[in-house]
């Protein structure tokens, strides 16, 4: 009875111009939250090292060769780097300082050819690692060394050497169940290590050991003096690739193309994302100042049922809670309809989507969810602030 | 229940003369099961009376005590009390909503108090002779019925103390009797009394005192 009367002066034309305009700005944020998800999601599979992190290196120049200049990087290159504020990381790829050499263990001998080489190691923070790290440790009581190798030696050993020299291709599986062994030579005596693979990487072009491992022996074994890193592991802000490029070009540094080009992609997409998201969100607020001028008009309108409810005895919280359940589902009824409407949208997007390799099915995501809720929370408690400061306003009878 | 003016003068009747009983220069008491008529001429300030009194108007200098408070420290929160279950209102322009029935109007605001059984109010309606208008919306009734409306539904709640604002100024004698009866019977099952304020005319009701603006 007591809605009846509130709301019985409402003007339907108004009411469904603010819900059009509200569930059509919501979607829009919905479906640009969809699309960007789906984007980053196979930008981040892309995306190896983890986010936004790539191996720099100098560009090796003539200037090098005749010996003005150097290609490594020296404490003070690395902390000026680490100084920069979009830099959220900066790590050396470590060298060995030692003597090594990789060759068949005894336990193998037999069952595949010999081989022995000198080889030079390298290693890097584990957090770089971008292949599977749960066999990836070392401590000083573990003869067991564990060791990444680049996916690239393998495609050049199976369908490079072997098919030239006829010998039979190895899988990566039988690859990681071959053990060698480390041999580091100092001061006449050979310290011996079991090694194994036991990764292959797609983005470090270079042999691994473990951190731990390096320190150890470099601290021990070394027989030259410190050698600067030649390559930095970094990660930079998300959206700092201008920044990130221009210092590349300004220090000659270049990282691989792939790399580039995929931190370049990231920056643009965030870049449209960023002015498509400001959109949405304008959207919404025109569309949340329609619903409250709706709102305020359906109680400007009731102003003398409320003023005379109160009157003969009503209180403000009764008809608040009135006035808050009606806005309630009213807004409950925009923001579900606006999640719905994503599902015929992406019926509509469903080939486009599928052709640039996106998932084409639409399940609301929880960060929709999220969204949906947050502005039906604020919807509701702007509507709730507005009503009560009406309702104590008019309670309150200024005369 | 107390309610007493002290010093008390509306601010928009501040420039119009008073005569010496007024109690816009007196003040006055009224309390417990008195049952009082405060008469005045048109634009003394019959209406701002009633509404200094229940809280809706509060340009005034001095002192509205309700049971001894000054009414302007009191909240929202204690108005609401106040006018569901102390202070029961027949609004001189009665304050009824148009567009919705007899029955809505009385039921609205029976079911804030659940004061009476809607058995007893129909009969309240069936004494002013409008039990066939139950389901008539109020904005077609003619004002006299309108009144009678408003009559019936001040009764819908507890009361200590009725504010009665020229509740007959459109009923005939007849219909004044039976409100007036009505009034005092109410009064004394609440064991209360009223401010029943008239242009002099005591329709044929013993007041108990008699007050002026």
């Amino acid at each position: 009875m007591l809605s009846k009367l509130l709301f019985r002066n409402r003007r339907k034309l108004s009411l469904y111009i603010s819900f059009i305009g509200a569930i059509l700005g919501i979607n829009f944020l919905l479906l640009t939250t969809e699309i960007y998800q789906r984007i980053n999601h196979i930008l981040e599979a892309e995306e190896v090292l983890g986010k936004n992190t790539v191996m720099i290196h100098k560009i090796v120049s003539e200037q090098h060769l005749i010996g003005l200049g150097s290609t490594d990087f020296n404490d003070t290159e690395i902390k000026e780097l680490r100084d920069k504020g979009f830099l959220t990381k900066v790590s050396p790829v470590k060298l060995n300082l030692f003597s090594a050499s990789i060759g068949l263990h005894e336990s193998m001998e037999g069952t595949i050819p010999y081989f022995r080489t000198d080889t030079y190691l390298n290693a890097v923070a584990d957090e770089f690692i971008d292949t599977d790290r749960s066999q990836w440790h070392w401590d000083e009581n573990s003869d067991f060394v564990p060791v990444i190798m680049p996916k690239v030696y393998m495609t050049m050993l199976n369908h490079g050497f072997a098919q030239s020299y006829g010998m039979p291709k190895i899988s990566e599986g039988i690859a990681k169940s071959i053990l060698f062994k480390i041999e580091i030579d100092y001061k006449g005596k050979t310290h011996k290590f079991t090694g194994r693979l036991v990764g292959f990487s797609q983005s470090i072009n270079s042999i691994l050991v473990p951190e731990s491992f390096m320190d150890f022996c470099n601290e021990r074994y070394a027989v030259k003096d410190k050698i600067n890193p030649s390559q930095l592991m970094v990660q930079f802000d998300e959206g700092a690739y201008g920044q990130f490029s221009d210092l590349l070009e300004e220090k000659r540094m270049e990282i691989q193309k792939s790399q580039f080009d995929l931190a370049k992609l990231k920056s643009i997409l965030n870049m449209v994302i960023y002015f498509i998201g400001i959109e949405a969100l304008l959207i919404i607020i025109l569309a949340i100042n329609g619903i409250t001028l709706y709102s305020e008009l359906v109680i400007t309108r009731a102003m003398y049922e409320i003023r005379t409810l109160l009157r003969i005895g009503y209180g403000i919280n009764t008809i608040l809670m009135k006035f808050t359940l009606y806005f309630f589902l009213r807004f409950l009824i925009i923001v579900v309809a606006a999640n719905l409407l994503v599902f015929p949208e992406f019926a509509f997007l469903g080939p486009k989507i599928k052709q640039i390799g996106m998932n084409p099915d639409y399940q609301i995501s929880e960060l929709s969810i999220i969204i949906s809720v947050s502005i039906l929370i604020g919807m509701v408690i702007l509507n709730y602030i507005g009503t009560r400061i009406t309702l104590v306003r008019t309670g309150k009878e200024k005369s | 229940m107390k309610i007493q003016f002290d010093n008390l003068m509306p601010h928009p009747l501040k420039e119009i003369p008073h005569g010496d009983t007024s109690i816009w220069k007196n003040g006055f008491t009224v309390e417990g099961d008195e049952r009082v008529m405060l008469n005045a001429h048109s634009g003394k300030g019959k209406t701002t009376f009633t509404h200094i009194v229940v809280g809706i108007r509060k340009d005034y200098d001095g002192k509205c005590l309700i049971n001894d408070q000054d009414s302007k420290n009191f909240r929202l929160k204690d108005w609401e009390k106040i006018r569901r279950e102390k202070i029961s209102v027949v609004f001189q322009d009665l304050q009824l909503f148009d567009k919705i029935t007899v029955k809505e109007n009385l039921l609205i605001k029976n079911r804030l108090t659940n004061h009476k059984t809607e058995a007893e109010i129909k009969e309240r309606l069936d004494q002013f002779g409008l039990l066939h208008k139950w389901e008539t919306k109020c904005g077609i009734l003619s004002m006299g019925q309108q009144q009678r409306i408003a009559i019936i539904r001040s009764l819908l709640q507890p009361f200590e103390m009725m504010i009665l604002d020229e509740p007959f100024s459109h009923l005939d004698k007849e219909n004044q009797v039976i409100g007036i009866k009505m009034f005092n019977e109410e009064a004394e099952k609440n064991g209360a009394g009223y401010i029943l304020t008239s242009l002099g005319e005591d329709h044929g009701n013993k007041f108990t005192k008699t007050l002026y603006l």
